[in-house]
């Protein structure tokens, strides 16, 4: 074949018009790219047009960590209400995984007032994150009281808890940045007290009664298989438990509850002991020994009635704390409300 | 090693191309008559995608996304699994007739699979839900497509078996044919449904 | 006109891509648990179908019938691409909505079956007309699935509540099988009846024109 006779063959028309169509349509869809492209800033703001449910001007705001169970990735304010928009990260999902989320921040009056939407923007290793509902999302809005958000209180259908916490720890963290840049921080008053290891010192309050005797209301995190626990526990001047009741029991299920060991469900094993007493029913002190065997808490449910002895530990061994540096203030507060009441 | 298992489990079972997301389902009703053309559609299909992603998923992150001709995607992604399919044909009658013979006549059709190209956009695409905390490269992409490939081959294999039962019973004019065949993958999707509630 | 006539029909019913071909299955089957993302699916591939009809056709001329395949596969892309990009700036809601179908509508046999059966063959206009006889189609069928799928499987419409009741398999791949399956053996069957119907009624009229021409005589 000469290179005429391809010039005139099939062959090169073939390759002719192939090339011409492509090139065409490369160039066409690069005009097209350069007219249609949706830059990062729209993307950005349509993303917060879709929380928002409307458009809304922002600024940037510098990003800074407070917590430790979450990650802050970005920060705004939003200059139409001053709300504040923030994607934080939560850690402690399953498998060691993690949640991302949109959290929009209510803020009136230098203060937080509340959580307007929570929407989740991507996550890691979380195969349940589908069936966190909206519905479930939605509930932060109720949820929020004073400042953390309590994971049990969170409904979803993921059974793997991981998915949750992490959400919570994201919500959470934002509160704390948010709070921390309004210059809000409270002082966590329990933070340098003894076997805190478990207790949501954030969640955790106590109020000193007339007679001198001293009511905790706990928040126990989550141990394993159970989730955290309320307790209140009231000691007396002595040190000693007078009263003892679980208001919310974390078991994963009331078959559980039933291998919860009796004295510790209702207070009867607590009542009445100081530390020394609470520490003696562990042979080795406070601390759950390895094989979670061979102790009188070592019933189907371990793991839920050390929360509990863990939370009677807390209450007993700090009590004295709480008397020593602001008993008489506190008292003092107390009685002088009662006193108006009275008038 | 658990990244694999949770590659393996969802590409075969919880998101099988056919009964999760209803990649491919073309040659799923079309070539299910008879389990011997199944199973050698499905091992065409698995192979093409394989050598696709083998092919795209470089192309893609290493040239595509640093020259920043990233939507020019579908007709790079196209236009090399129509070559490939046709390479490979050409490659298989020269090489081995009787491969040829047993799966030669599916390839022509592979190319416009909506599972082969939707492999490679997938890949490319946000894996993170599958991958864990692993980052994706290469190997995991091919493991994936493989594995993908595998679950296509074994929902084929069992739409065949149950249509070869069906051809025994006369159904009524208006059913047979493709709405008796939907009817049976209505099943299927039912059992596979189930593995969507394995946790990994 | 008849030829038009003819062309709307054929797309319509009696060579209606979703139900009498069935074509195009894997977004059907992937997007008919929401009405509106059936719809916008629908609505998509009309229009793309439309240009590549209209381009193909009028380039009938100039491609080498060797190559053809591949240049209509790369005109497809191309206004795949575009159709994405647009998407993705003016209409954002359904371009997620679609997710990966979209790029998938590539390699819809629908696009490329009637470049292939009528457009190299036929002049631009019958073409255009095809395209839109043909895009309504699959649209309409679409959007009667995804409306059964989305009231009777989450209990709305394109995306409003309407009522508690549902049936959740509906609104996954197993339903959406079920019911497509179901939607093709009533088409049928419709379909079926109305020929014989007219069938009858066409020889009805023979006899009777046959009686009154021998009273006659």
């Amino acid at each position: 074949m000469t290179v005429k006779q391809f010039f005139k063959s099939t062959a090169f028309k073939c390759i002719i018009t192939l090339t011409c169509v492509l090139l065409v349509s490369g160039i066409f869809l690069t005009i097209m790219n350069g007219l249609l492209a949706v830059s990062d800033a729209e993307r950005f703001e349509r993303a917060i047009n879709k929380i928002y449910g409307k458009s809304v001007k922002t600024e940037t705001v510098a990003v800074a960590n407070y917590n430790d169970n979450a990650t802050i990735d970005e920060a705004y304010r939003v200059k139409d209400d001053g709300n504040y928009l923030i994607k934080s990260t939560g850690k402690g999902g399953y498998d060691n995984g993690t949640v991302t989320c949109w959290i929009v921040v209510n803020v009136s009056g230098g203060a937080v007032k509340g959580i307007d939407k929570v929407v989740i923007e991507s996550n890691k290793g979380q195969s349940y994150i589908d069936r966190v509902s909206d519905k479930a999302l939605n509930q932060f809005t109720e949820l929020y009281t004073d400042g953390i958000i309590y994971t049990q209180d969170l409904i979803t259908n993921a059974t793997v808890k991981g998915t949750k916490t992490a959400i919570c720890n994201a919500v959470n963290g934002a509160l704390d940045f948010v709070n921390a840049l309004l210059g809000n921080v409270t002082e966590d008053i329990y933070a340098e007290f003894d076997f805190v290891e478990y207790i949501e010192t954030k969640l955790t309050s106590h109020e000193v009664n007339e007679d001198g005797s001293i009511t905790f209301h706990i928040v126990t995190k989550g141990l394993k298989e159970p989730s955290g626990f309320k307790v209140d526990i009231t000691i007396n001047a002595d040190g000693v438990v007078t009263d003892y009741t679980v208001t919310e029991n974390g078991s994963t299920s009331n078959t559980y509850v039933g291998q919860m060991h009796a004295g510790i469900l209702d207070g009867t094993l607590f009542e009445g002991k100081d530390f020394a007493g609470i520490e003696a029913i562990l042979d080795n002190g406070i601390s759950l020994p390895s094989d979670n065997s061979g102790t009188e808490i070592s019933t189907g449910a371990t793991h839920s009635n050390y929360l509990c002895l863990y939370a009677a530990a807390f209450a007993t061994k700090n009590y004295d704390k709480l008397i020593v540096d602001d008993g008489g203030n506190e008292g003092g507060g107390e009685t002088d409300e009662g006193g108006t009441e009275n008038e | 090693m658990g990244t694999f298992i949770a590659i393996v489990l969802s590409a075969v079972l919880t998101n099988n191309f056919i009964t999760a997301k209803t990649y491919g389902i073309c040659p799923f009703l079309g070539v299910s008559k008879k389990t011997s053309s199944a199973a050698g559609m499905g091992i065409a299909v698995t192979l093409v995608m394989v050598l696709a992603t083998l092919v795209t998923y470089p192309i893609y992150t290493y040239v595509m996304v640093p020259l920043k001709i990233e939507f020019l995607e579908i007709i790079f992604f196209i236009f090399i699994i129509a070559s490939l399919v046709q390479m490979l044909e050409k490659i298989i009658q020269k090489v081995s007739p009787t491969l040829y013979g047993a799966m030669g006549i599916y390839l022509p059709l592979i190319t416009t699979n909506c599972a082969v190209l939707g492999v490679t956009e997938l890949l490319i695409g946000d894996m993170s839900a599958i991958l864990g905390n692993a980052s994706m490269n290469i190997g995991w992409a091919v493991i994936y497509a493989l594995f993908a490939g595998l679950g296509f081959t074994l929902v084929m294999i069992i739409m065949s078996g149950m249509r070869e039962k069906l051809n025994y019973y006369k159904t009524p004019k208006a059913i047979s044919g493709f709405p008796i065949a939907m009817v049976t993958a209505c099943f299927i999707c039912m059992a596979f449904y189930v593995f969507s509630l394995i946790s990994i | 006109m008849n030829k038009y006539k003819k062309i709307t029909l054929d797309g319509l019913i009696y060579q209606n891509p979703t139900f009498m071909l069935v074509l195009g299955t894997c977004p059907t089957l992937g997007l008919i648990s929401s009405a509106f993302s059936s719809m916008g699916m629908g609505l998509t591939v009309l229009v793309v179908l439309t240009l590549s009809n209209i381009i193909i056709s009028a380039l009938r001329k100039v491609i080498p019938s060797a190559v053809r395949i591949p240049c209509y596969i790369v005109i497809i892309a191309t206004l795949v691409t575009f159709a994405r990009m647009f998407l993705e700036k003016f209409l954002p809601d359904l371009y997620d909505s679609l997710g990966g179908f979209l790029a998938l509508i590539v390699v819809n046999c629908i696009i490329l079956g009637r470049a292939e059966a009528f457009a190299n063959k036929n002049g631009v206009l019958e073409s255009a007309a095809d395209g839109i006889a043909n895009g309504l189609g699959f649209t309409v069928a679409l959007t009667i699935m995804g409306v059964i799928c989305e009231f009777l499987g989450k209990g709305s419409l394109f995306g409003a509540q309407i009522m508690e009741f549902k049936i959740g398999m509906l609104a996954t791949p197993a339903g959406a099988f079920l019911v497509y399956g179901l939607c093709i053996a009533v088409f049928v069957y419709i379909i079926d009846g109305f020929e014989r119907w007219r069938r009858v009624k066409a020889n009805k009229l023979a006899r009777e024109n046959l009686l009154n021409a021998k009273e006659a005589a």
